[in-house]
Parts: C-alpha cells; structure tokens; sequence
C-alpha cells in the first residue's frame, strides 16, 4: 500500500482523479448532507422477489427466501443465500403455514408459523430446535411477526414479536440459547382490542414493548400496560396511520399514513423532527419504511425509493421492481430482483476529503499528492507547506476516508494519500497515526476479501468495527469459511486462542462428521492440519464430537494425540478403556487423576476385576492404600492379603492388637498378626509375636502393665528382689547376655544394692565389661562404687572414667599409662582449676613426647 | 514488607514468590469489605504466617481468627459475613469443619451466613466427597446458607533468600514407606510453577527414582505449558533466572540425614529445633534485654522464640559455622563493639560524636544478637561436651570411616543397656546399615532381638517399616558407600573447622555425600555426575526455548565469578541445614562461578527422619531432640560465664 507505482506519472495523475471522481459520482445531496447509493453485487438468480417471503441479516448476513404460501399445506421450500444471491442451502419444508422468517443474532434462522409453533435451523439447514411459543398462542393463532434487532453503544440485542389473531402480543427473545431458555412476554392488552391495528412494531428500550396504532391513536404496550399517546402533528383531518418504522437504538420513530403523511420524531413521541406531507394522489396498499442512521429514514412506495432527512429535505430514487430494505447500523440495505445494494449517509470522514472544494487538510493532503503524482511536484509542495501544521489530521483523514470505501481503487488512492503525509511527519509522526494505518490497511484488505462476491459478505468496515474481529472470525466459522477465516487470523494478528485455536477447533469438530470420508482419512486429515498450524486443540473434544458421531476408532485415534490427561483420562473412562485411561492417568503423575479414574473403576467393576487393575500398577494401588488407610481399614487389609503383601498386613494386625479397646479383639488380632507374618514366611516376626504374647501374660502376672518390656520385668524383678523370676525370665525369652546384664546392673543400682552388685560382678567375667558397672554408678551420681570398677576395665577406657568421677589424678595417671596424649590435654581442661594436675598433665605429656 | 526483607538478598528474589502467593490469598479471601472470621487447621497458622502478617490479613477484611476444633461460631462472631477455615486434606479435619458448620446452621439465622473451606494446598476428592456425605456441595445456596470449596494453591515457602520449602511434613514417610506419588506430583507442580516467576529452567538434572519421576512430570508440564500459546509467550518473554535445577532423591544420600550435623544452625535444628526460621529455648537463660523485659519485671512464662533468619546480621554468619568455630567468631565480635564503645570514650570533637550516634542503632543491635547467639552457643555446647553426645559422634565417625566396623556393636548395645530413647538406637543402625550397604544377618537378628526385649515387640512395626524405607536392610552385594567414600573424597585427610577448604566442615571431616555429588556435577559434568552410581536413575532434560533472544544470548555467555550461574538443588524427600550450609560454601567460595538455591520437600534431621517412619508404631512417642525443653535442667549462664567459650 506504499510508494508510487511504476507507470508513467501523467496516467497516475488522470487515474488518481478519475477513480476518485468516480466515488463522488453518485452522492446526492440532501440538505446538509449526502445519501450515497451503492450497488454491492448485480443478482442473476431469476427471482421475483414479490413471491416470496424474505428475511434478511443485519451485518450483511445471510439471506432466506421462501415462496409465498397460498395455502396451508403446501410442500414447499426455504432457500438461504448469502447477500450475492449464491446458494448455501436448502431446506425442504412440510410443515405448517409460516408466517415470517427472520435471523437471529447469531445467524440462526426462525420460522414462526401460523400455530404458534416456532423452528430454528442454522444457516446450513440443519434443524436446531422446534417449540411452541405459547400455549395460548396455538388456540389464538398467530397473525403477524416481525424480527427486530436492537443495536446500542455495546448492546446488541433481538428477537421477534407477534401479534396474534385476538390482537394479543409477544416478545419473544434469546432464542440462540436453546430450546428451554428461551423467554417469552406478554404484552398488556391493546385497549381497542375490537378495531383492527393499523401497523404496529417492537420497541427496544429499557425493556423491550411494542407500538401499535389504531387509526389515528398509538399505544405503547409494555409487559404491565398499555399508553396512549397524543401525536401532536400539523395535519388536522383524520390520519390512518399505515406503517411505522422504529431505528436500531429505539430512540426514533417515524410514522405515515395512507395519504403520504409523515410524522417523524422521538420514541416518546414528545418531539418531533419532521412532519411532511408526500400528498400522494392514491392511496397506498403498502409502505416499507426503515430507518438509516438517525437523520434520515429510507420509503419504498410503489415504484419509488424517497430518502428522508431531517426536516424539508428529502430525494428519490427510481425503483424497478419490488423490493426489501433491512436497517444496518449505519445505513439501510436494499435487495431487489437484480441487486444487492446498500444505501446510507456520506460520512463526514469522506466528506473531508472527497468533497469538491472542501479545505480540510485531508482534502488539501490528497490534493497535494495528485499534483505530485501528476509531476506537478512544486504544487504538491505548496499544498504540503500550507497544512503544514494539520500534518497529522490530513493524513488521519484520509486514512477515515479510505475506511469507507467499497472500491479496492478508491482505498487505495486515499492511503497512498495518507502514506505520503506520513512521509512528511518524519521521526515525529505519533504511533496512534501509525496504527491506525497499519490497521486500516489490514482491515480494509480483509473486508475485499469477504467482500468478493464468492464469499457474499458486503460488511462495510463501521459494521465490522461494531462486530469486533472476534465475533467476525466466529461468522466466518459459523459459515464454515474456515480457510478464509484462518488467514485472516493470521493476518490480523488475533492472538491463537481466539484465532488461529477457535477456527481448527470448530474445522475439526465439524470434520469429524463428514462421513464422505474413512475414520483414518479424517483422523489423518486432522493431526496433519493441526500439527501444521503449530497449535495445540483440544484433541480431546474432538474426540468427543467423534464419539458423539459414533465414530469409535476415529475418537480413539484422535484422543491418542491429546497431550492433556485431564482432556483424555476422562473420555477413554466413557469409551470404557478403563486399562488405558488408568494408564494415562498414572503417566501423568496427577493424583487428582488418578483418583478419579479409581473411583470410577470402583464403580465400574466388580472387585476382583478391580484389584486385578491395581496389581499391575503399583502407584495407583499406593494411591488407593492411602486413602483406605484413613477411610477402610479392613478394606485395605483384604487388599494386602490380594497383593500378597503379607508384612503390611501382618504389621496392621499387629498394630491394632495394641489399639483395640476390646480384649478378644486385641487377642484376635494377634492372632490374626502372627498368621500374616507366617503366610510372609518371616519367622522372626512369627516367633517375636509369639513371645510377645507369652511375655504379656507373664508381665501382667508380676503385677507390672502390660506393655512393659522384656529388660522393664527383668529390672523390676531386681528391684523387687525376685532374682529367680529375672532368670526365669532370661532363660524362657532367650535374652541377649548383655541386655540381661545391663539390667541386672541397672536395676540393682535403682535400688542402691551395691553390695549385690558387687557380687554379681564377681559371678563371672561381665559379657559386658566393668565399664558398664562403672557407667551406671556414675549415672546412679555414686563415684565412690564407680571407682571400684574402673581399675578392671580396660586399659584404654579408664582415664575417661577417672575423669567422669572427678579424679583427675588418676586420669591423667591412666591417660599416660596408655599414652594416650588427646587424653591428657582433655583432662587438663577438665582440671583447669587444679594447678597441680595441670603440672602434672604437663610434665607428662613431656616424657611422652620426649621418647 | 519489611518482614519479608530477609527474602531480597540473594541473587534470585524469592520476594516475588512471596509476593506471589500474597496476591493469591488476596484472590481467594476476595472482597476487602466483608468481614471475615477464619478459623485455622493449627499446622497452618505458621506457614501461612511467613506469606502474610495479621496486618495484612486485617486489610483483607479479616477482623478475628481462632482455631479448630471451635464451636459457637457464628454466635461468637455474629457480625461477620464469611467464615473460611484454612485446612490441610485431612479427613479428620474435615469431620471438625462439619461439626462446627452445621452446628451454626442449626440455629435459626437472621441473616446468610457463608462458609468457605479453603484447602492449603490442595483438596483430596475423598475430603470433598466426605462433605458431600452431608450435602454440603461447593457452591451451596440456601436462603441462609452458603457454602464453598476452595483451595489456595500455597505451594512453596520461601524460608530463607536461598531456600525454599514445600513444607511437607510427611514427605519421607509418603515417598519411601506409603511409596505414594502425590508428593512427586506436588513437588514437580511447586517446582514447574516457578518458571512463571524465574523463566524457563534450560536444563533438568537430577538422579534417583522419585527424582527422575519428577523430571518426567516437568518436561510434560513443559509441553502442556507450550500448548497455551498466550503462556507459552510470556514464559519465552522472561529471561531465565536459574540455569539449572538438580534433582536429588534422598535415598541416593540417605546417611548425611543421618549424621549429626555440626554446623550451628545444625544443631540448633538437632537440639532444639527449628520451624519455620525460629527456634525455642529456655527464656531464664537469656539476658533480660534479649528477653526484651525490664528489669525487675515478673519473667514471662515459656520458653522464648527467637527467630534465625538471615535477616539477622550475626546469625546469617554464624549459620553456617562448624560449631567449633562459633565461640571465637562471637569473642571477636563482642571485643569489636567494645573498641568501637572505647573509642566513644575518646571521641573529642562533636562531629566525632554525631558520627558514633548515628551507628549507635546498628551496634545496640548486633550486641543484642552477640548477646542472643552467646546464649545459645552455650546451650549447645553443654550439650555438645556431655560424654553420651561425644561418644555418638565418636561411632558415627567410625562408620563413615571403616568398612563393616563392629567396634560400633558396644556402642549401640550400651545405649539399649542403658535405655537411652529407642529412635537414637534405631538412627544408630540405620546408619550403620547404610553405610555398610545393609547388614549381615547375625548382627541384623542380634539388634532386632535387644531392640524388642529392651523396647517392646511393637517395635516390630517399627523394624519393618524402616526396612520398607531403605534405611535398614540384609547386605548383600558390594556397598556402595566404602567405594563412593574414596572416590568422591568424603573423608578429608586434614580438617579444619576453622578455615574450612572443603564442604565436609560442616560434619567436621565429613564431605556429605548429597552436596558432593553436586559439586562432582559443577566441576566435572554431566558424565562425571552421571557415572558415579545408579546410572540408570540418572538423567538429563534440555527444556529448548531456543527462539527466546534472551535465552539464546544466556546460553553464549560462560558463567564466572563476577556472574555466576545459578542452580537450583531440590531435594526429594527433605534435606539438612548442614547440607544447605554445605551449599551456600560452595556458593561462596572465592573463585565460584555457582550460586546455589536450595529446594526441598521439608527440611529434616536423623531424629526427625527416624521418628517420622516410627510414627506408625503404637506406644510411640517421639522424644527425638536431644534437648526438648524440660527435658533436663539446662543450668543458668551467668554473665561472668559467657565469653569463655
């Protein structure tokens, strides 16, 4: 979009002007303004609109068509086009009389028949959903229907209303959510339920109601009641109003009545903006009336298209045959037998640039640059130097001006325009400028795109803006353009996750039911595609749109390639591959996962086919222990006794033998321990479960608790001066020499005989050495007994005994008998305060180091 | 944020992880204006307190806190709008929340009330399902009653600058005894979740089972992290902070936890204990100005907390001291302040004067904590010189010392004589029994038996399970240990505490295993690292994020000393301070070109290791710190005693 082309400069110049003259060509003035009639696409379908019933799409949707019904019970059929008359679908039709068709905001279509039954398809003709709106409705029948859309600041809003044959009202709305949610409200009674309603339309405000007129009177009915208002108008006589026509924001309204009169203002209908009188000659059957933009509103009377602005101001238009407005948010499109076309107000934005004469910088900048392309260099120069200043608001101009072009040539005349103010701002030019014609540039190249009469989506870019991209790429997908819907994702930027993500995503679920092709077909159509967009979608909800389809080996196939275990684990459990979601689930590490898919095997399966699950997997059987641990105990020992986890088990025995309250159960359980512990083949547990049975009965027969330990009875029995029991008890447990031993000494310290002690150490040589006895005298804080012992320990341990009684002297002595140089320096610490041993440590450590 | 300020002064900010889990329980308590009660599971309250302090939690519209169980709620507290309970995934707990909420609704209520169960870090689906018994459902709503399930994913707790903590208290025991997989889970979540604040991790390493389970989860988040394109491009746009994270299993070093550690902050943790960066000591033993009480004043009963951050100027120095070198480091601090009070003395002109007042704060406060860690050294070290603690860090030498030595035999045998607590038994032999690759099966039987005689045959229990965690078991085979003790240089020929060259101060002549294996990986690479045993446990991931500029222009650069990579070591299955210690050596050394963070699961010592497996032994009762409070007289250090040390 940048930089001058290569033909010659003086066909530039007159290209340059010709094609812009051509976009003024056909504006017509209108007062203050200009209306400006476009025809989009030239129709050569054959149809006559006359005979069918139609329903257009506001944001240049589609299109359905559907041959007017003379009788009830007619075969017939409902056809959807998009805007340049290119079939997309066709829906055979059997049921009952329709009355209208419209769109829904999500591009549905609805049929609302005579019985007061209303059916919803998509635009490819697949039946959505059927209902009936009313009870009431069926009995009373419906009469007429109109679809209203309401578009306000960020609020887009529709529906439809009826009106049925007892002159009773509706509003029905929120039909895209589906069957159940959809709202219905009924309106208060028109007051002169008996005379017939002249026109009527619904009225989105706050809430949503409906005019009505009778005659010469208007009601406004809302959901609680009916108002009356007084139109103050000029024309004295008796008005039958005829049609009414209320804008997309409902806060206009314009009324006429059969004679051309025209009565047009607020929806309060407190002020008006035009009254003006067409003085029809004849009567009028019928008038379609639409408001553009607030300023004007767009008739079609018999073969004649008048344009209404505010006040005197009005133009027409020749019509050829019949035809159908609809309201856009910034204009009103018209479809006759021949054309697609859209008619709206010249936006001050083209008004800046385009107009003959203007001198907004825009139109000088654009100026400037057809001199400098026609080599007339020093006038572009001086148109330059003269909106020096308004540099930036020239090039935004005609950036504005571009936006609202149909012709590829025209655009692009303008933003070479802009591009060569740019070029004048240098460094200094602001980023927002910038941007803006990056964006425009971008936009302008996707609506071309869908423009094209092969696409059929002649959305000017104010709609597109109001849509947003997002919803934009949705249509598309709707649509199913998803290739055009992908590139201009890409083109656009959108981030994946609403671009690039949403648009395979949709392709892929609708790929799965395309049952022309083989499950590996599909399947390997889409990891191709999806693995060459380089993002990731959810394999697992494709997988699922495989299943819904019945398509098993394709949902299996696609769900082998989901990376997530929380998208994959859930649906291989549905598919009952209960083995490989286990796995999957366990590969993931997930113990929410892992979890889940346990309870719901549990659920599944019996038992034992459970357990065999769980055998080969040890993690998910740890998993499972855990939670049996603290929910089932005896569950989980019949888990370990299937896993031939004897220990574990035998351990749980042998744990609850200690904590169960009831005495046969401790004892059972005991027995139940040494079972598990035998079944383990561990004869060491086996036997110690025997002996710790055996020594119960015999603590508890001493008259000791019963959890005291073996070297617990043998001290208290010395204590308690049975010396035979301690043997007895020896001999019967098989106690270690040297635990029996140290209790022994132990036990006859607590007690203070030391004269026992004494014997006992002399009964033969201690298993355990004199250190022992000498030990617990010191724990026992007698040094006097310990220093009896010490001589008759060993050489090497003396000197730290010596020094834990205090006597340093002897320490110091033993330290050097065993030359043990580490040991002196510790008892000379130990006897700081005793110059002599320190002296004599000293003199020790000399002869030791000397030799 | 200045309590958080210890946080800040390592290379990597863990602020922002604080930070981070802020604005989370910022989204979780939602609305400021509502008046909040939250009612605590009580093994919260501190963890949650190191993210937010009651002030903040007062800005958050919590006006009143209590603990479980707690009954009379809302007639307690009628003026609050919501009521959380912060709860871990306890079924136990569950039942309590129950209780308490129907309790309230039992009652007719003027007005709706709402409850919210906030489960910390995460809900289990059995904790839901036991709700739902009693048809409490997440988002409940009743004319009067609201109820919710929540959850506040606090996953990592930055206890240090350069430590981070799951906090999972039962992570040995889930690993390696209930062998369940949840903690992989958690702690590859806790880890991956990271590189939203600190980048991508170019490169995984690690070794043993759980470690490289961990690995696998990673590089499968790596993945689904990528398939969100809007994440995908944000973690592409930070610059990785960490170079490389180091996954160590604990049971590749299951004898470091064993040893007693020696560093200060070591025994600190073996003797009194450690949680959450403070510890508890006898409060008559400090000073009346480190126990911040006048004189004269009626002493404040229980024992005082004093907190051990790096915040701290001395501690954050003595930390990591060999315990040897603890008293002269706080003798020539304390004489440092002197002179500096000296030279007040001879402070002649004004200016000289204003320049000591304006260090006058700084230097009340580091003879505060002179005063603080003299005390407690002291407290150590009448510990430390006592014959039962020489002669067990005598038999631990010798085991990590000699082959298959038995001389340890008399040692362990005299300890059961003499009763000394089963668990340090039981450390004993597991130590011996991993160091000598198991046990031969007389000495297994001939220890098996004392223990039951001496301690009661439910110890059978005990046995078992510490079998079932690898930490005793039959030799058999050539061990390991003797073999990697020569080549990975364990036992150094010369050691200095004092200056200490070489990681294996830290158990003075004992190089841990764990750490050296990661400083093999430093030094030698990925090969070396790889081959020193169980190869097949070992593994290497590449996270490629190669079309990241910032990246791309990392990876070009060596690191150096003046900017040195940083690593971050994550231990499955809980590490030791000595071992950070260890780390944060090798951080500092001169010419190192690593920075270390520390990661685990929780943080452990040998006791705390042993007791956790013995937990499921009926009549248990853990006695595991060598001086729990009361457990003995601790004699009062008067102030003419300190210094001598």
């Amino acid at each position: 979009d940048s930089g001058p082309d290569k033909d010659t400069t003086v066909d530039m110049a007159e290209r340059a002007a010709d094609i812009q003259a051509s976009a003024t060509a056909d504006w017509n003035p209108l007062g203050e303004i200009y209306v400006k009639r476009y025809s989009n696409y030239e129709l050569d379908w054959g149809i006559n609109l006359a005979d069918y019933l139609v329903a257009m799409s506001p944001f240049a949707g589609p299109l359905a068509l559907m041959p007017k019904q003379r009788q009830t019970s007619m075969k017939s059929e409902i056809t959807i086009y998009t805007l340049a008359g290119k079939k997309i679908s066709t829906i055979t039709w059997e049921g009952g009389r329709v009355i209208e068709l419209g769109w829904t905001l999500s591009e549905n279509l609805v049929c609302v028949l005579e019985d007061g039954s209303m059916i919803i398809y998509d635009i490819f003709g697949q039946f959505l959903y059927s209902r009936i709106i009313q009870r009431e409705i069926q009995t009373s029948r419906v009469q007429e229907c109109k679809f209203f859309s309401y578009t306000d600041k960020d609020k887009v809003f529709g529906g439809f209303a009826v009106m049925t044959c007892n002159t009773e009202f509706y509003i029905i709305v929120d039909i895209d959510k589906g069957k159940d949610e959809v709202r219905i409200k009924k309106l208060a009674a028109l007051p002169d339920a008996s005379s017939k309603p002249g026109c009527w339309a619904p009225l989105c405000k706050e809430s949503t109601s409906v005019i009505v007129t009778v005659e010469d009177r208007v009601y406004l009915l809302s959901h609680l009641d009916a108002t009356l208002y007084e139109i103050n108008c000029g024309k004295k006589s008796a008005t039958c109003w005829m049609e009414v026509a209320v804008s997309l924001n409902g806060k206009a309204v314009a009324l006429i009545d059969r004679e051309g009169y025209m009565w047009a203002g607020t929806t309060d209908f407190k002020s008006s903006d035009t009254e003006f009188d067409l003085q029809l000659k004849q009567k009028v059957a019928r008038v379609q009336m639409q408001w553009g933009e607030m300023d004007y509103f767009v008739l079609v009377i018999d073969r004649i298209m008048f344009v209404k602005g505010l006040g005197k101001h009005w133009c027409k238009y020749p019509m050829n045959g019949p035809c159908c407005l609809l309201a856009e948010v910034d204009g009103v499109r018209i479809l006759t037998n021949t054309a697609c076309e859209f008619i709206h107000r010249v936006s001050t934005k083209s008004l800046n640039v385009l107009r003959i004469g203007v001198m907004e910088p825009g139109a000088l900048l654009n100026d400037a640059y057809k001199e400098y392309e026609g080599d007339e260099s020093h006038k572009a120069d001086e148109f330059v130097r003269f909106i020096k200043d308004k540099l930036s608001i020239a090039v935004s101009q005609c950036i504005e001006a571009a936006g609202e072009e149909f012709v590829p040539k025209v655009q692009k005349s303008l933003l070479k325009s802009a591009n060569f103010g740019k070029g004048f701002l240098g460094s200094e030019i602001q980023p927002d400028l910038v941007n803006a014609f990056v964006e425009t540039c971008r936009e302008l190249r996707v609506l071309n795109s869908v423009r094209l009469s092969k696409i059929g989506i002649p959305i000017t870019l104010r709609q597109y803006r109001r849509l947003s991209s997002g919803v934009f790429v949705d249509r598309l997908i709707y649509h199913g353009l998803y290739h055009l819907a992908l590139e201009i994702c890409e083109f656009l930027k959108i981030p994946p996750s609403e671009g690039t993500v949403k648009v395979l995503r949709n392709w892929a679920l609708k790929k799965v039911q395309d049952k022309s092709m083989s499950d590996a077909e599909v399947a390997q159509k889409i990891k191709k595609k999806l693995k060459d967009a380089n993002v990731v979608v959810s394999y697992g909800e494709i997988a699922r749109a495989a299943m819904d389809a019945k398509r098993l080996t394709l949902a299996a196939d696609l769900l082998r390639n989901e990376i997530f275990a929380q998208d994959q684990v859930p649906l291989l459990l549905e598919m009952d591959s209960d083995s490989t979601a286990l796995e999957k689930a366990v590969e993931s590490g997930d113990p929410k996962l892992i979890h889940q898919v346990l309870r719901q095997l549990k659920l599944k399966l019996t038992t034992e086919r459970y357990y065999q699950m769980l055998h080969f997997r040890p993690v998910a059987a740890a998993l499972y222990c855990k939670v049996l641990k603290e929910t089932d105990q005896e569950q989980l020992l019949r888990l370990y006794r299937q896993e031939s986890l004897f220990v574990e088990s035998g351990c749980m025995y042998f744990a609850q033998s200690f904590t169960a309250r009831d005495t046969d159960i401790r004892k059972q359980r005991l027995f139940d321990a040494q079972k598990e512990f035998r079944d383990a083949q561990d004869i060491f547990a086996t036997k110690a479960i025997e002996e710790h049975a055996k020594l119960t009965t015999e603590v508890v027969k001493l008259g000791l608790k019963e959890t005291a330990t073996l070297s617990e009875a043998v001290i208290w029995c010395v204590k308690n001066r049975q010396p035979r029991q301690a043997e007895q008890l020896r001999k019967d447990f098989k106690m270690t020499d040297h635990q029996y031993w140290w209790a022994m000494i132990r036990g006859l310290c607590d007690i203070g005989d030391y004269a026992e002690l004494d014997r006992f150490s002399k009964q033969k040589k201690p298993p355990i050495g004199f250190e022992a006895f000498a030990e617990v005298c010191i724990t026992h804080d007698n040094y006097r007994e310990a220093a009896k012992y010490i001589p008759k320990a060993a050489f090497e341990n003396r000197y730290h005994l010596y020094l834990r009684i205090q006597d340093y002297s002897k320490a110091a002595d033993a330290a050097f008998q065993t030359r043990n140089i580490g040991g002196l320096d510790e008892v000379a610490i130990k006897a700081a305060r005793t110059p002599e041993i320190v002296d004599l440590v000293r003199q020790m450590k000399a002869k030791l180091e000397g030799r | 944020m200045a309590a958080a300020g210890h946080l800040s002064g390592g290379r990597l900010n863990l602020t922002l992880l604080r930070e981070a889990a802020r604005d989370e329980l910022k989204a979780v308590l939602g609305d400021e204006r509502q008046k909040k009660v939250i009612v605590w599971d009580e093994s919260l309250i501190k963890p949650v307190g190191l993210i937010a302090e009651v002030p903040f939690l007062k800005q958050l519209g919590v006006y009143k806190m209590v603990r479980l169980p707690v009954s009379n709620l809302t007639e307690a507290y009628p003026e609050a709008n919501e009521y959380l309970f912060f709860t871990k995934a306890k079924v136990s707990m569950v039942e309590q929340i129950v209780q308490s909420i129907r309790e309230s609704t039992a009652r007719k209520q003027q007005t709706a009330k709402k409850f919210t169960v906030v489960f910390v870090p995460y809900a289990t689906q059995h904790c839901i399902d036991k709700f739902e018994e009693y048809k409490m459902t997440n988002g409940l709503k009743l004319p009067t009653f609201e109820f919710a399930i929540t959850e506040y994913r606090l996953e990592t707790l930055p206890l240090d600058s350069d430590v981070i903590s799951l906090d999972l208290s039962t992570a040995f025991t889930d690993l390696y005894l209930q062998s369940d997989p949840t903690v992989v889970h958690q702690a590859a979540r806790a880890i991956g979740k990271l590189q939203a604040v600190f980048g991508l991790y170019p490169k995984i390493v690690g070794k043993g089972k759980y470690a490289k389970d961990v690995g696998t989860i990673l590089s499968r988040m790596h993945t689904e992290m990528m398939a969100n394109p809007g994440f995908a491009q944000s973690l592409k746009e930070l610059t990785p902070q960490i170079d490389m994270v180091v996954l160590l299993d604990r049971t590749v070093d299951l004898l470091t936890p064993l040893c007693t550690q020696l560093t200060y902050e070591g025994l600190i943790d073996e003797l009194y204990g450690i949680t959450y960066g403070a510890s508890k000591f006898p409060r008559e033993t400090f000073s009346e100005d480190v126990q911040n009480v006048r004189k004269g004043d009626p002493p404040t009963p229980g024992p005082l907390t004093v907190p051990l951050t790096s915040e701290e100027e001395v501690f954050g120095k003595l930390r990591d001291f060999n315990f040897r070198k603890v008293g002269k480091y706080l003798s020539s601090e304390a004489k440092k302040i002197k002179e500096i009070y000296d030279e007040r003395k001879k402070a002649e002109t004004v200016s000289d004067l204003k320049q000591f007042v304006q260090k006058l704060p700084h230097i009340q406060a580091t003879k505060l904590s002179l005063s603080r860690h003299t005390t407690i050294a002291e407290l150590i070290k009448n510990t430390t010189d006592r014959d039962d603690f020489l002669g067990m860090l005598h038999a631990e030498q010798c085991l990590r010392e000699e082959d298959n030595s038995d001389k340890v035999l008399d040692y362990t045998e005299k300890c059961m004589g003499m009763g000394e607590p089963v668990s340090k038994i039981l450390r004993l032999m597991c130590m011996q029994s991993v160091a000598n690759g198991g046990l031969k099966p007389r000495l297994m039987e001939q220890y098996k038996r004392e223990i039951l005689q001496s301690y009661g045959y439910q110890h059978l229990i005990s046995l078992c399970n510490l079998e079932k965690a690898g930490l005793l078991r039959l030799q058999e085979g050539k061990p390991t240990f003797p073999l990697l003790r020569r080549q990975l240089r364990l036992i150094p020929e010369q050691i200095d505490e004092l200056n200490p060259k070489d990681i294996s101060y830290v158990f003075s002549g004992y190089a841990p295993l764990s750490v050296r294996l990661v400083e093999t990986l430093e030094q030698s690479g990925y090969q070396a690292f790889e081959e020193c045993f169980a190869r097949d446990l070992t593994f290497q991931i590449t996270q490629d994020n190669s079309s990241s500029p910032a990246q791309a222009q990392r990876k070009k650069r060596l690191p150096t000393s003046d900017r040195p990579q940083v690593v971050l070591v994550f231990f499955l299955g809980g590490c030791t301070y000595a071992e950070i210690s260890a780390l944060r050596f090798l951080s500092e050394k001169e010419d190192a070109v690593t920075e270390y963070i520390v990661g685990t699961t929780h943080i452990i010592n040998g006791q705390a290791m042993v007791d956790s497996v013995l937990s499921e032994t009926p009549l248990f009762v853990p006695t595991h710190l060598w001086n729990s409070l009361g457990d003995e007289p601790v004699p009062k250090v008067t102030a003419s005693d300190r210094g001598s040390l």
